[in-house]
């Protein structure tokens, strides 16, 4: 009998801390990531050909410089303006790495006829909003104004990588010769053990908590009859614990972005 | 026998350990969340100083093809000397709405300049200051956010207690007046 109410509880609890760990901040529902994370294509308005170049060279950026240049198209703002929506999206996906938040996102909103360049914070100096609103007036509208997606979003998304090795200075034409400071997964790979080792403790800890707590449900229950534990929950319900979900494997390496960049329509 | 001293000493333990231990992180937790919303105001300042910094360049690239229309200069140059005296967040927003509106006629201006309007110095300025004015409204929407979390978190049962033990007080929003918000009408008869 008392072993039940001690499983019924230990649930409850548990109940609480995932409920209270999915508090979504408001109406605005951003899409998740693809799965290959560097395109994004819900108005299915670009080629695969298009798709498959952006993923390959995101690929080797990333593995270079850990910059990352995501290409998104959605159906809709939802009555928002682009700079909040790509903003948002920008930080829901974490894109650029955490350290340098070296991460763009372009995304291009068709039904609206809106398109925006938004540049992480560790970008801003590479790509000035300026800069963005040349590679914006050059190489994206005068593409989109004739119904060319694909093209200018080619377009654009070169002259954006194109500002980004010259920031790394990384040769364009030499990608196969590694003969640059930058060599692939030089500054990943430590920064991914001492993750791991991190994760690992986060997991001791947990675990180190959980068992904390069933001795505590045990010594309450044995003794008060669970009076602790019941004020806990009454506490915990107004909000008190804040217990962080599981990771995302697929989203961004953590960068965020402070609205630097460039918009416009056609 | 043994039971019960186990449980006296359990008792006394957890009377003295669970209210100290609360009252620490309760403490911290403040100290986190108002040094939080400090860094975020840093962020918008440091947005209006940009934003600040920006406007002569505008003036004068402007003054270039249309310095015949001072009163719209002067205009934008007095709302910017004004954002650069604010102290407050609430004087801060209110300054900073005067530089739009002043930016808003000065656009409205250029309209009757193409060749202003084609210039790429000029061009590539309003790209800098309409990036900024974007900044601004996200570093805005972050410091809001901040310091709703914050001034929630101080007025609510039983951490106001700590925060008023501790003299934690309740932030300014960076936000204008209804009544200042209206915008003057412009007329340029």
């Amino acid at each position: 009998m008392k072993n039940k109410i001690k499983f019924s509880l230990i649930w409850i609890i548990v109940l609480i801390c995932i409920t209270n760990s999915y508090v979504i901040a408001d109406d605005l529902n951003l899409p998740q990531p693809s799965r290959e994370f560097y395109v994004y294509d819900e108005a299915n308005i670009l080629d695969e050909t298009v798709e498959n170049y952006i993923v390959e060279t995101n690929e080797s950026l990333h593995s270079k410089t850990g910059a990352q240049i995501v290409v998104a198209t959605v159906n809709s703002l939802q009555n928002r303006s682009i700079e909040e929506y790509a903003n948002r999206l920008f930080r829901y996906w974490e894109i650029g790495s955490k350290e340098k938040n070296n991460g763009i996102l372009f995304l291009i909103a068709p039904t609206e006829n809106k398109m925006r360049i938004e540049i992480g914070y560790g970008l801003e100096g590479a790509i000035p909003d300026g800069k963005a609103g040349e590679i914006r007036d050059k190489m994206i509208i005068p593409y989109f104004k004739k119904g060319n997606y694909n093209k200018g979003t080619l377009e654009g998304f070169k002259a954006l990588v194109k500002e980004v090795k010259i920031e790394y200075n990384i040769d364009s034409n030499s990608n196969e010769h590694k003969r640059f400071i930058f060599e692939p997964n030089n500054e990943h790979s430590p920064q991914k053990s001492k993750e791991g080792i991190a994760n690992l403790f986060d997991s001791v800890k947990k675990i180190i908590i959980i068992i904390g707590i069933i001795i505590f449900l045990i010594i309450d229950f044995t003794f008060f009859d669970g009076f602790l534990t019941f004020t806990f929950i009454r506490i915990a319900s107004r909000g008190g614990f804040n217990f962080n979900g599981g990771g995302n494997d697929n989203h961004g390496g953590g960068g965020s972005s402070g609205g630097g960049g460039a918009s416009g329509g056609w | 026998m043994k039971k019960s001293l186990i449980a006296i000493a359990v008792v006394l333990l957890l009377l003295i350990v669970i209210p100290s231990v609360t009252l620490i992180g309760t403490y911290n937790n403040l100290v986190q969340l108002e040094e939080n919303v400090n860094s975020k105001w840093a962020q918008v300042e440091n947005q209006l100083k940009r934003r600040a910094d920006l406007i002569p360049n505008l003036v004068n690239t402007v003054k270039g093809f249309a310095n015949q229309e001072k009163e719209v200069l002067i205009g934008v140059t007095e709302a910017r000397s004004k954002l650069q005296k604010a102290t407050t967040p609430k004087e801060y927003a209110e300054a900073n709405a005067q530089v739009t509106t002043a930016l808003e006629r000065l656009n409205f201006v250029v309209e009757r300049y193409p060749e202003l309007k084609s210039n790429e110095n000029f061009i590539r300025l309003q790209d800098e200051l309409a990036g900024t004015e974007n900044r601004i409204a996200v570093a805005r929407r972050d410091y809001n956010e901040a310091v709703k979390g914050f001034n929630s978190k101080i007025r609510k049962f039983p951490t106001n207690i700590i925060a008023n033990m501790f003299g934690f007080e309740n932030k300014e929003y960076f936000e204008v007046d209804q009544k200042d918000k209206e915008v003057p009408e412009v007329n340029f008869e």
